[in-house]
């Protein structure tokens, strides 16, 4: 499998490994080098001699060093040196080493596939229902005093909100995540950025304030809505879905799935990569979200630009947004023929106008964009359609794009916030790349 | 958003009034028409929402938006995909030093530079880089900074360019830019029109101030010629003493002028000539300055008072000799270079002769050939009194080693100063190593390996202080290694030799060393790129 060293970097847990793997990369530093269809090996001096292994399949990896970082800088030097010089690692029988490591992998994942195959546990469901309704409780209390603050603020005006400092925000996401609700909190304590930072925050504000009371509404109705949206509704609020109640579903989409983006960022102390998958037949999108504390890596290796046969499995509800990956047979290739998307920006904001009328609450929605070029416009950069239709980019500086485009046409990913399009990966010379 | 609802929000409900009533014609207000009648501010928040929903819903795009013309088809040859993360580790290592040097590599071999580097250069501020980034920045580069003011400087510098000959534009440049791009033009003007930028200058000269007035004279050095002899000798009545040392500087290189004629009767007047011995008839030379000098030295632009600390008499003496072409003594009293040299070392103002001999040589080798084959001469001159010079004396011998490295040849610079570093290793001369700034952007490969055998030794012998000050020059080193001494480089350095040195001091060499040998094998892996993108 060709790996860039752009994918590399993208694996490390933060800059100082990916530095730290690029000086390993060096073949002095290495012995015992080689490669099959199944994995890449070596062994690495360091204070002693490291025995580093990837699995080619997902990119998993492992190294006999004592770091707590993963991938360690060990792992990334292998991993440079391969896409460096992919003819340093010649073929060859993996070592015993690295056999046993692939076994152990192999028999881990069939004891979670048999795992999963397994009957339930018998669960108490009396106990289940007290605890559900304990929680459904907890949660309304929570909110009604939410509403009860809302309504205070309107009544005393959001104009001196400026000054509040983000504390005011803050202790309310706090009693939110009391009440058993920390999806709603993480909601309101991100409203805590706005007051102050464009000239429209005011707009925004309100906006996001109004979403949050048609939530409460739809709430204290919960009972009258269908179970899709019922199940939304409570995702928005903080339930979790168990992986339990995922792997039982039997709706899942197998399709090539195309990593076409991904955003990293942090909330409280966890790193947040969402990812978005293209589905190359079914033409869906699915949202993948991991979380990993301090530099702890993701469970799933997501590279953009790359695809893997694999099964999605839809969260519960209406949005059929989030999703979780059930990996098939065979590893993750390049990003190599055209991806499918839409030509014209019309079709896209329909199908974002159909996905908001399933759930009002929907915040980012991806396209992917054919024969698209960036020009300038009169408030900032657009991104303009075939048909001469405009999107405006977000404020994030377009010269790279346009640096790697020259202003030729190209198929794009972007996310779209309802106000702009936040480019994340473009498709240039045969090559897919994040940007 | 309504901006009733938006208004009423912003003040508040308690200061606002009434909430304008449900607009039935909207469609997202028709759907609150059945809602139950609630407390004003849930009613003003209900309204947001749905209309905030409402408007994400119905969001369409800009129409008729124009088409950007495409950036050009690259004239310059494509480099390969690797070369960008390179480069992009290099400028973030050591932007002025090592990026620059990869910039002229990939200029000299028609290379464009990875378009995903263009934003982050074109950011760049630092004008020398800025003249390396031009030949690389490739049509794409031009194309994108077209497109941003803050990058103007790729287009705007364009029109100074050395075979610019469009004098309208220059003299407009030359009237109304900042003084560095009127300096440019002006140049510029002078290689095509001599007599009319000096007739500009002439001018233009009264309203300016000293400052300017002294870099625009000094500007007249391009395309010097008799002719701007009338003009400069109006110079050296100007008001500023810059301004006259500029005008007789200039002057001294024309040497038909009546100023060279006056400094060369000056000087002649100073030294005298000699025999010594009884058998080889040695020559001496004997100086003798004058007690005191009138206006008319300082209106040749030597200056009454002298600074640095030297007598009046050494600073005339230095003066003099700086504004004559050294040939001429040469001619003047029949001996070569060395012999001259030797020939002051018992006068009290020898040193001060030389010091002047040895400005002259520099001012003087581009125009006089005979004047820049000084240079070995009083190179050894000056090697010598490192010896004699006590180490705190160093620095003032130092000084002109360095300068005199300009006049040499890019292989005897080279020569010149690894064997002094080579004789003097034990001396722990920190001051020499200042000469290795001076050397030439490559090494060649004898020079680079002796300065390679030279920090081994240096490292396995001298003392910790030495070391470090040694180790100081790498980055200039790996620089400048040639590839053909890459491997070498990347050889095991042995830091347990010396066993007297403390484990603190090891680990900072070995990090150094280490350091070292990561730009080393970053410019191993760019040439490597740069080869396949070549073929």
């Amino acid at each position: 499998m060709p790996i860039t060293t752009e994918q590399v970097t993208q694996l490390a847990p933060d800059a100082n490994s990916a530095a730290a793997g690029q000086k390993l990369k060096a073949q002095k530093n290495w012995s015992n080098l080689g490669s099959s269809a199944e994995a890449l090996w070596g062994q690495c001096q360091g204070s002693a001699l490291y025995q580093v292994k990837v699995d080619l399949s997902n990119l998993g990896s492992s190294c006999s060093c004592p770091s707590r970082k993963f991938p360690c800088k060990h792992v990334l030097g292998l991993l440079f040196l391969c896409a460096d010089s992919p003819a340093a690692l010649p073929p060859g029988e993996p070592p015993a080493w690295v056999v046993e490591w692939l076994q152990k992998r192999q028999d881990r994942e069939q004891k979670k596939a048999a795992k999963a195959e397994a009957p339930p546990k018998p669960v108490d469901a009396q106990a289940q229902q007290k605890r559900a309704e304990q929680r459904d409780a907890r949660v309304s209390d929570g909110l009604e005093r939410l509403d009860l603050w809302l309504r205070d603020l309107v009544r005393n005006g959001l104009a001196g909100l400026e000054s509040r400092p983000p504390s005011f925000w803050e202790e309310q996401s706090r009693r939110l995540v009391d009440a058993q609700a920390p999806g709603l909190a993480a909601r309101l304590s991100a409203l805590g950025e706005l007051p102050g930072s464009t000239p429209e925050w005011p707009t925004l504000l309100l906006a996001e304030l109004g979403r949050i009371q048609l939530l409460l509404q739809a709430w204290r109705r919960i009972e009258q809505l269908q179970p899709p949206l019922q199940a939304e509704i409570r995702q928005l609020l903080g339930w979790n879905v168990s992986q339990e109640e995922l792997t039982q579903r039997t709706d899942g989409i197998p399709d090539r799935w195309c990593v076409v983006g991904q955003t990293l960022s942090e909330d409280r102390q966890l790193r947040v990569q969402r990812s978005w998958l293209l589905g190359r037949q079914t033409r869906r999108w699915a949202l993948i979200v991991q979380f990993a504390p301090g530099s702890q890596p993701f469970t799933e290796v997501l590279p953009v630009g790359m695809e893997r046969s694999g099964t999605i499995v839809y969260y519960p509800g209406v949005s059929q947004q989030r999703a979780r990956l059930v990996p098939a047979e065979g590893g993750l290739t390049d990003i190599s023929d055209r991806l499918p998307g839409t030509d014209r920006f019309e079709e896209f904001l329909g199908q974002c106008a159909g996905q908001l009328s399933r759930q009002p609450w929907t915040r980012g929605l991806c396209g992917l964009f054919r024969d698209v070029t960036i020009v300038p416009g009169v408030n900032g950069w657009l991104l303009r359609d075939g048909a001469g239709q405009g999107l405006p980019l977000t404020r994030r500086s377009p010269w790279k794009l346009l640096a790697l485009t020259g202003g030729q046409a190209c198929d794009l990913a972007a996310e779209w916030d309802g106000r702009g399009l936040h480019p994340l990966g473009v498709s240039l010379d045969g090559r897919y790349r994040a940007v | 958003m309504n901006p009733d609802l938006l208004r009423t929000a912003l003040v508040g409900t308690a200061r606002a009034g009434a909430l304008a009533p449900l607009d039935p014609a909207h469609p997202a207000e028709a759907l609150l028409a059945g809602w139950p009648a609630g407390d004003p501010e849930s009613v003003l928040l209900l309204r947001a929402g749905v209309q905030a929903v409402f408007a994400a819903a119905g969001h369409l795009p800009a129409e008729g938006v124009p088409p950007l013309p495409e950036a050009p088809a690259e004239t310059a040859r494509r480099p390969a995909e690797r070369l960008g993360a390179l480069l992009q580790t290099a400028l973030a290592l050591d932007a002025r030093g090592l990026f620059g040097g990869l910039l002229d590599e990939l200029a000299a071999r028609h290379l464009h530079l990875p378009h995903e580097l263009l934003p982050d250069v074109l950011e760049l501020s630092d004008s020398r880089l800025r003249e390396q980034l031009r030949p690389v920045l490739g049509e794409r580069g031009r194309w994108l900074a077209r497109l941003n003011p803050q990058w103007s400087w790729v287009e705007a510098a364009a029109p100074l360019d050395a075979d610019d000959s469009d004098l309208e534009r220059l003299q407009q440049i030359f009237q109304e830019a900042e003084l560095p791009q009127r300096c440019r033009a002006l140049a510029a003007w002078r290689r095509v029109a001599p007599a009319a930028a000096r007739e500009a200058v002439a001018t233009t000269l009264p309203r300016e101030n000293a400052e300017t007035r002294g870099r625009l004279v000094s500007e007249l050095a391009t395309g010097l010629s008799i002719d701007d002899e009338a003009f400069l000798e109006s110079c050296l009545d100007d008001r500023s003493a810059v301004v006259k040392r500029i005008a007789a500087q200039l002057l001294s290189r024309l040497s038909t002028s009546a100023l060279a004629a006056r400094l060369r009767a000056r000087g002649e007047g100073m030294l005298t000539a000699g025999k010594k011995g009884l058998v080889f008839k040695a020559l001496t030379l004997a100086c003798a300055p004058p007690e005191s000098i009138d206006k008319s030295w300082e209106r040749d632009g030597i200056p009454q008072k002298p600074t640095g600390g030297r007598g009046q008499r050494a600073a005339w003496t230095e003066a003099v000799f700086e504004l004559i072409p050294p040939s001429h003594w040469e001619s003047l009293l029949g001996a070569p270079p060395d012999v001259l040299i030797e020939a002051l070392q018992d006068d009290p103002f020898g040193p001060s002769v030389v010091v002047g001999w040895t400005r002259a040589c520099c001012r003087f080798a581009g125009d006089d050939p005979p004047s820049a084959r000084w240079a070995p001469a009083l190179w050894k001159y000056w090697s010598t009194a490192l010896d004699q010079a006590k180490e705190q004396e160093r620095g003032p011998v130092v000084e002109p080693l360095q300068a005199l490295l300009a006049v040499l040849g890019p292989a005897e610079r080279e020569a010149s100063v690894l064997d002094l570093l080579w004789q003097r290793q034990g001396a722990g001369d920190v001051s020499l190593l200042e000469l290795l700034g001076a050397l030439p952007a490559r090494w060649s490969v004898p020079g680079a390996r002796r300065f390679l055998d030279l920090t081994r030794s240096v490292i396995r012998k001298s003392p910790d202080n030495f070391v470090f000050h040694w180790c100081s020059r790498l980055p200039l080193a790996a620089r400048a290694m040639p590839p053909e001494l890459f491997a070498a480089c990347l050889d095991p350095w042995d830091l347990t030799a010396d066993t007297s040195r403390t484990t603190w001091v090891v680990s900072s060499l070995e990090r150094e060393l280490d350091k070292f040998q990561e730009v080393i094998r970053l410019r191993q892996s760019f040439f490597e790129a740069v080869s396949a993108s070549v073929c």
